[in-house]
């Protein structure tokens, strides 16, 4: 639900009047999170952090625009959702997991995008499942994994899922569902729902 | 059914069912160890995506952003060209150059062991010196006729336009006198003509025995 202030929402609306440092203290509340989604969407950090790099351009770009009609989240994911999109529509897009780093014998730096914490007993665990899921979330179809995502996790409403895909809330329903089942499947390790082809049944370590 | 439960468990973590439908699926989950055994393998999901690390933003990032704000009033600058203008005789020439090649030295490379030892033009004998009527006569006749064309119709200065390989080739000329009537530009041409010298200059001397 909206909150009755919407404290980002001030900040906009501060910056539209011309306050700069509101656009600052928008950049640093929200950076982060947009950079995470938008690894997850372009599967590149190199190429997520341009992209984060453009989605708030739009946003200083749009400051004459803007209408709180929303909530800023929503707003800010659309943008970035829009910003993706085109990039993942690009012809001639570098492949997923290309990074353009490049280390000193001028190979493609593989994206990590597993936490490089110092690991206990529990973090490895946890670990395990981080990256089980990561590489589940990365074979979900885009629009499965931008619907869970920004419902799941960034804890958007299916109706401000939808604006941000510019689809229906029926539509997120049915790709939250899918992409949300799908990943249950693959951290089970079980089979599909549908009727296995094989005799098969059960846990497959 | 139990699927039509199953189908809203996700909407439920999701908080968007009705406060009615929520009540039946709260009732259905407890009734059925199966439906809460699914649940609690989608509540998994979205604990493992939530334990997805925030990333921190590189310093760079908000330093080249606030570099394109700044640049946003400005007109877009007057980009140099991508590429350079290349001269239209040397793309020709080149092109040309590679279909000859092609020509030459496919159909032959089958049954001639010498074409993978062919060395670099700088490694053979001086082209004058080379006798070479077999190469022009397969120059003149190289089905080729496009390539030649263009040619033909490149700006060239103070040669022949229309048709410059067949007029300055005769069977029986040497490369030297062809190279004689090249302006400077068309070195890509003289460069084929080095390697038909080449190719065909090695064959019967250097056979193996």
């Amino acid at each position: 639900m909206p909150e009755a202030v919407d404290e980002d929402v001030q900040l906009m609306l501060a910056f539209a009047g011309g306050d700069e440092s509101a656009f600052d203290a928008l950049f640093d509340r929200w950076a982060g999170r947009l950079l995470r989604f938008l690894e997850r969407m372009v599967k590149d950090s190199a190429v997520a952090e341009e992209l984060l790099q453009e989605s708030f351009l739009r946003v200083h770009r749009a400051k004459d625009r803007y209408r709180p009609e929303a909530r800023f989240s929503t707003w800010l994911y659309t943008i970035a959702g829009n910003v993706a999109r085109n990039e993942l529509r690009r012809p001639f897009r570098r492949s997923p997991h290309e990074s353009t780093e490049r280390d000193l014998e001028g190979d493609a730096v593989p994206l990590v995008l597993v936490s490089t914490e110092p690991a206990t007993d529990d973090v490895v665990e946890a670990r395990r499942q981080g990256d089980a899921v990561e590489v589940a979330l990365a074979q979900l179809p885009e629009r499965q994994r931008a619907a869970l995502w920004l419902a799941s996790v960034e804890g958007l409403s299916y109706s401000e899922v939808a604006e941000a895909l510019d689809t229906t809330e029926k539509s997120v329903k049915a790709l939250v569902h899918r992409g949300r089942t799908a990943l249950a499947r693959q951290l089970v390790g079980t089979p599909a729902e549908q009727p296995p082809r094989g005799a098969s049944k059960g846990g497959v370590a | 059914m139990s699927t039509d439960f199953e189908a809203q468990l996700s909407a439920y973590l999701d908080g968007e069912l009705s406060a009615e439908d929520e009540d039946r699926l709260r009732e259905a989950i407890a009734a059925s160890p199966g439906l809460a055994s699914k649940l609690a393998e989608l509540e998994r999901v979205d604990a493992a995506l939530a334990a997805v690390p925030v990333p921190e933003v590189p310093a760079a990032v908000k330093a080249r952003l606030r570099a394109s704000i700044a640049a946003q009033g400005v007109a877009p600058s007057a980009r140099p060209p991508r590429r350079r203008r290349r001269s239209f005789v040397m793309a020709v020439a080149a092109a040309a150059a590679a279909a000859v090649l092609v020509w030459l030295v496919l159909p032959r490379a089958a049954d001639d062991p010498l074409i993978a030892a062919v060395p670099t033009p700088a490694a053979v004998q001086p082209i004058a010196e080379a006798p070479v009527p077999d190469a022009v006569q397969l120059i003149a006749e190289a089905p080729v006729p496009d390539a030649v064309q263009l040619i033909a119709e490149a700006p060239v200065p103070e040669v022949d336009s229309t048709s410059i390989l067949p007029d300055l080739l005769a069977p029986g000329d040497s490369v030297e006198v062809l190279v004689g009537e090249l302006d400077a530009e068309d070195v890509a041409v003289v460069e084929v003509l080095e390697w038909l010298a080449v190719l065909e200059g090695l064959e019967p001397d250097e056979g193996r025995g």
